[in-house]
């Protein structure tokens, strides 16, 4: 048998896929399959999989210059190449385009499990203050601006209280 | 579930990581030494039993045992600088720190033990989420450093061996099918879907969107089919195949018993035959032998820690014959 991709040597590799239950099948000299890392990596790999599906979704999405992750320098092309963050911070700053990425290979957007009690705590706090935002913004187009002023440093204060529970 | 020798191991591991820090990725030597640094004193304060490992001090051979072992994952083994990991007393929990993630915690036991695991790796997480910050974002849980991790953070996967299905040239059909419930399916030693020994992992794919407990059912009641599949497939093939199985076992014994050479795909197979014979008490041979517990033995890593001198390929092939003679004919 000759190599699928070259068509010259013989080939010596033999690759199985089953995706989404649907086989296909690689047959590759060992020059090309050298070549060809992506389809041989062993342990069956997630990341490559994810930055193909980036790919994909990268040329249906319009082209926005290249901004780094404000804490590890990380930029989408990078972060493309690698289907990696590089940091906590990396997910806010890709996240618009992210989103559907992560809808295409979780099947989902929301996390639903554990949250932690800690950081679950500012993240219940986080809630309550855009609750309260909201409110603030009503009263305001009331001109209730006695409620709005208390409402105002009722935020603040939590908000500082989130700040000082982050250091 | 009843544990009938299909099901193995189960596994829970968590990827967490810390938000001050930048991911393995991104991270330097100092900044990974501070990581492991920062763990291991909230462990400590903990007052928690686990013993610290740094990558650096492990020989290759070494690593490779804990590999093996599953204590550690082939990807943490090669965190030749930066890895490290905590282990706890009774070897059920390791916690991994910088391989893809700041944090992972790895949570082992014996048969269908899933929800037993997560209870476990649950308060671990809980208690080092007391001491240290972690990365969480409110719509997309844990922050991990791979998006197919993203979510819970949570793989929980089952080792499973299924040798008369795999006889029967049924696997493959039955991994197709599972594949598409969101299901992910791998040999355990050997590569691809092409498994030795007939074990196969079997985890969940997705992390996000569901809590962990709906995807441990999730796995559990998928895990439950294939066992059902497993013990049909082998009633089947005692009512109609006897003569052939029981020739098929009784040689597998006989080679295990005499050869005084055996590569490991050839003993891990034979082993697999002669562990599905016993229990299909089908043979009367190798009692009260963990057959399991021989295969991790004799892979190639765990052979060349038990002697000091180097091996050979050839060396090393007589040499596991020689321990599995020794296993399997000693009272």
């Amino acid at each position: 048998m000759l190599c699928d991709e070259c068509g010259k040597n013989e080939a010596k590799v033999h690759v199985t896929h089953i995706l989404n239950g649907k086989k296909s099948e690689n047959h590759l000299c060992e020059e090309c399959a050298k070549k060809n890392q992506t389809i041989l990596n062993s342990n069956f790999s997630m990341e490559n999989l994810f930055s193909a599906m980036l790919n994909n979704a990268l040329n249906t999405t319009p082209y926005l210059p290249a901004k780094g992750c404000d804490m590890c320098g990380m930029t989408y092309e990078e972060f493309k190449q690698t289907g990696k963050f590089g940091c906590s911070h990396c997910i806010d700053t890709f996240k618009p385009r992210l989103m559907p990425v992560v809808k295409n290979i979780q099947g989902h957007e929301l996390h639903r499990g554990k949250i932690p009690r800690r950081a679950g705590g500012i993240y219940k706090v986080q809630k309550d203050i855009e609750k309260l935002k909201e409110e603030l913004k009503s009263v305001i187009e009331q001109e209730e601006y006695e409620t709005a002023a208390k409402l105002r440093d009722k935020i603040r204060s939590m908000e500082s209280n989130i700040k000082k529970g982050d250091e | 579930m009843e544990n009938n020798g299909i099901v193995l191991t189960s596994r829970i591991r968590l990827a967490r990581n810390l938000k001050n820090y930048k991911f393995p990725l991104k991270m330097d030597l100092e900044e990974s030494n501070k990581v492991v640094e920062e763990v291991k004193n909230a462990v400590d304060r903990q007052n928690l039993n686990y013993k610290i490992t740094y990558m650096r001090d492990l020989s290759e051979v070494e690593k490779n045992v804990m590999v093996e072992k599953h204590l550690i994952s082939p990807a943490l083994a090669e965190k030749k600088e930066t890895g490290a990991f905590l282990l706890s007393g009774d070897e059920k929990v390791s916690i991994m720190l910088n391989e893809e993630d700041h944090i992972r915690i790895q949570t082992l036991g014996t048969g269908m033990s899933l929800k037993e695991c997560w209870e476990i790796s649950n308060k671990i997480d809980d208690v080092l989420e007391g001491e240290v910050d972690y990365a969480f974002d409110r719509e997309l849980g844990y922050v991990t450093a791979c998006p197919t991790n993203i979510g819970t953070g949570m793989r929980a996967s089952v080792m499973v061996h299924l040798p008369a299905l795999s006889i029967t040239n049924q696997i493959e059909k039955l991994l197709i099918g599972i594949s598409q419930l969101g299901v992910a399916v791998r040999g355990v030693y050997g590569e691809g879907t092409k498994s030795m020994g007939h074990l196969y992992q079997i985890s969940n794919q997705g992390t996000l969107g569901a809590s962990e407990e709906t995807l441990i059912d999730k796995i559990s009641q998928i895990v439950a089919q294939i066992v059902e599949k497993e013990e049909r497939m082998r009633a089947h093939l005692k009512k109609n195949n006897l003569y052939e199985i029981e020739d098929d076992c009784y040689r597998a014994y006989g080679l295990l018993t005499n050869a005084r050479r055996m590569p490991t795909e050839e003993a891990m197979k034979l082993l697999s035959l002669l562990k599905l014979g016993k229990e299909m008490e089908i043979i009367d041979k190798a009692k009260d032998k963990d057959i399991y517990r021989l295969m991790v033995k004799i892979q190639p890593n765990n052979i060349l820690s038990s002697t000091d001198t180097e091996l050979t390929g050839k060396e090393r092939d007589k040499m596991r014959a020689e321990i599995i003679r020794n296993e399997l004919l000693e009272n």
